[in-house]
């Protein structure tokens, strides 16, 4: 229906109660109060009816009002977009494919348009049609994450962030080893704060510090050397309690004697680096309880290490050994287990599938055991073990797929030809019959539009794939081939 | 600017036709129609092939 400038005069003459060159007038006073705030502010918004803009170059544009474009759209309101094929791997292969199909304008309205159809999928999905309804189950599936009602292929950026975002587990535990290393490095910082020196490091602290404060009072020059030395038990003479042995050890290391003395006169003139301490130092007599202290702390050192060595071995061999005990018991008590479980064990499938059929006939007292799922699950087990593509092919074309034939059973997730839209229902289900009688499958459902208003749709056909559909339109008379839409069945 | 009852009425009347798809010209301001644009397949940037549905769409073309 067109409607001229003088006809719409006409119109709203009618309208506002006035003659039609008042009303002319009116009109005419309008366009330029729109034409001027559009020029001022850049955009003049007109209720009920929508936006105009001054674009880039200088022209006017004009956005519907969302309801409005809505209440024109009536038809196809709801509709979701249908992803035909998954993202690919390679991104950039799909970026070429898409600047090769669409160019950048069609892309901006058709976001327009998705965004709007999204808004009204989102309304329709709150209203229910009492047979499949097709429109209200792909809004169903809408939401602001999956625009496009299709769970399954969400891209993998979008699914890794949401991984990401839900998996806050994730982000917490890296965040756990920090605080735990923190204390960690400020007890290695202490413990480097208070380490007064290497000599701290020997396992035997206390006599250490009593000994260090007993040399720095006794023998502040050779401490150091000797100090060393008092941790070479192995060097060490008996115990030197009774001073009485101790001429008698001297005469024996002679040789060394020499030497050493003489080494000690090099060290001191500095002939070598590092002092070297002799036996002979260590078997100097040199008196007093502080020596006796000092090896008594070695003897006991030289105690120690050994009964610590036999203590470790000792806990070893025990683990050791029980361990193998309870495992050995744990294999014995196997066998009971295995008699009472009559699930073979794992095997290959055809041995699998071997062991199941000889299992269900036996009338052995274990297949009481079993319990009734497990021998429900047997034969379907077998059953997919031994399905050969064609029966997945017959299962297919059992499948009520197709343009034409009886509508016996509604396939969710398959897509079907919509040839009607229509206000009335009476009508729609006249137009339903009538291509029921040319024989296609046909179907009517209802949906409710965010207005409030209802539409009633006639489908044909079901099928698997958009591109079947597709094929089958071609098969279609007009007018339906040059005016139908195809959505899936959700 | 123009009464408001005026501009309602004006607003009403234009809403009126278009959802009738009808195709209304006001001289000095332009055409406002509907057009139908059918469902067509397009491939997003992830490579996923939409096909979008139909739709009827207001278009405005302006007066030159």
């Amino acid at each position: 229906m067109k409607l001229n400038h003088e006809e719409f005069v006409a119109l709203l003459a009618r309208a506002l109660e006035l003659d039609e060159k008042e009303a002319s007038e009116a009109l005419n006073t309008w366009v330029d109060a729109v034409t001027r705030e559009m020029e001022e502010n850049g955009s003049c918004e007109v209720e009920v009816l929508g936006t105009f803009r001054k674009a880039e170059d200088g022209s006017m544009e004009f956005s519907p009002n969302d309801i409005l474009a809505l209440e024109v759209n009536y038809k196809f309101a709801g509709l979701s977009p249908i992803e035909v094929s998954p993202p690919t791997s390679d991104p950039d292969t799909a970026t070429g494919g898409a600047e090769d199909k669409t160019p950048t304008e069609a892309d901006a309205t058709e976001k327009d348009e998705d965004e709007r159809e999204e808004a009204e999928a989102d309304n329709e999905a709150d209203t229910a049609g009492e047979k499949r309804t097709p429109e209200e189950e792909s809004a169903d599936a809408d939401s602001s994450d999956d625009p496009f009602g299709i769970d399954g292929y969400r891209p993998s950026g979008e699914q890794d962030e949401e991984e990401y975002d839900e998996d806050g587990q994730v982000d917490d535990h890296p965040e756990e080893p920090d605080e735990e290393l923190e204390p960690g490095t400020e007890r290695d910082r202490q413990r480097r704060e208070e380490d007064p020196g290497p000599e701290q490091q020997d396992p035997d602290l206390e006599s250490t510090e009593e000994w260090d404060e007993r040399r720095e009072d006794e023998e502040p020059v050779v401490g150091e050397d000797e100090a060393k030395s008092e941790w070479e038990p192995d060097y060490e003479p008996e115990p030197e309690d009774e001073p009485d042995y101790e001429p008698e050890r001297e005469p024996e290391p002679e040789p060394e004697l020499a030497d050493s003395e003489q080494g000690e006169e090099q060290d001191r003139s500095g002939s070598y680096g590092m002092p070297k301490l002799s036996l002979s130092q260590k078997l100097k007599p040199r008196g007093g309880a502080s020596k006796n202290r000092r090896r008594s702390v070695s003897d006991k050192i030289a105690w120690l290490i050994p009964i610590a060595a036999l203590l470790i071995v000792a806990v070893l061999l025990f683990f050791h050994f029980d361990g193998l005990r309870l495992s050995r018991t744990h294999i014995d008590d196997q066998p009971v287990v295995r008699q009472e479980m009559p699930v073979p064990a794992p095997r290959d499938d055809r041995e699998q599938e071997e062991a199941v059929q000889e299992f269900v006939p036996s009338p052995d007292p274990v297949e009481d055991v079993v319990p009734p799922p497990d021998m429900d699950l047997a034969p379907e087990r077998v059953d997919d073990v031994g399905a050969e593509p064609a029966d997945d092919l017959i299962r297919d074309m059992a499948l009520p797929y197709g343009l034409k034939g009886p509508e016996d059973e509604v396939l969710i997730g398959s897509y079907t030809i919509v040839v009607h839209s229509l206000r009335n229902e009476r009508k729609s289900e006249i137009e339903k019959q009538r291509l029921e009688a040319q024989g296609f499958k046909a179907t009517q459902w209802s949906a409710v539009l965010p207005s409030g208003n209802t539409t009633y749709r006639v489908g044909i056909g079901q099928f698997q794939s958009v591109s079947d559909a597709e094929r089958a339109v071609e098969e279609l008379p007009e007018p339906f081939r040059s005016n139908n839409f195809i959505i899936r069945i959700r | 600017m123009t009464d408001k009852n005026t501009e309602s009425e004006i607003a009403t009347i234009l809403a009126a036709q278009l959802k009738e798809h009808g195709r209304i010209q006001i001289n000095g301001l332009g055409t406002f129609s509907v057009e139908h644009r059918k469902q067509e397949q397009h491939q997003e940037k992830d490579g996923r092939i939409i096909m979008k549905p139909p739709a009827d769409l207001i278009v405005f073309t302006p007066e030159k």
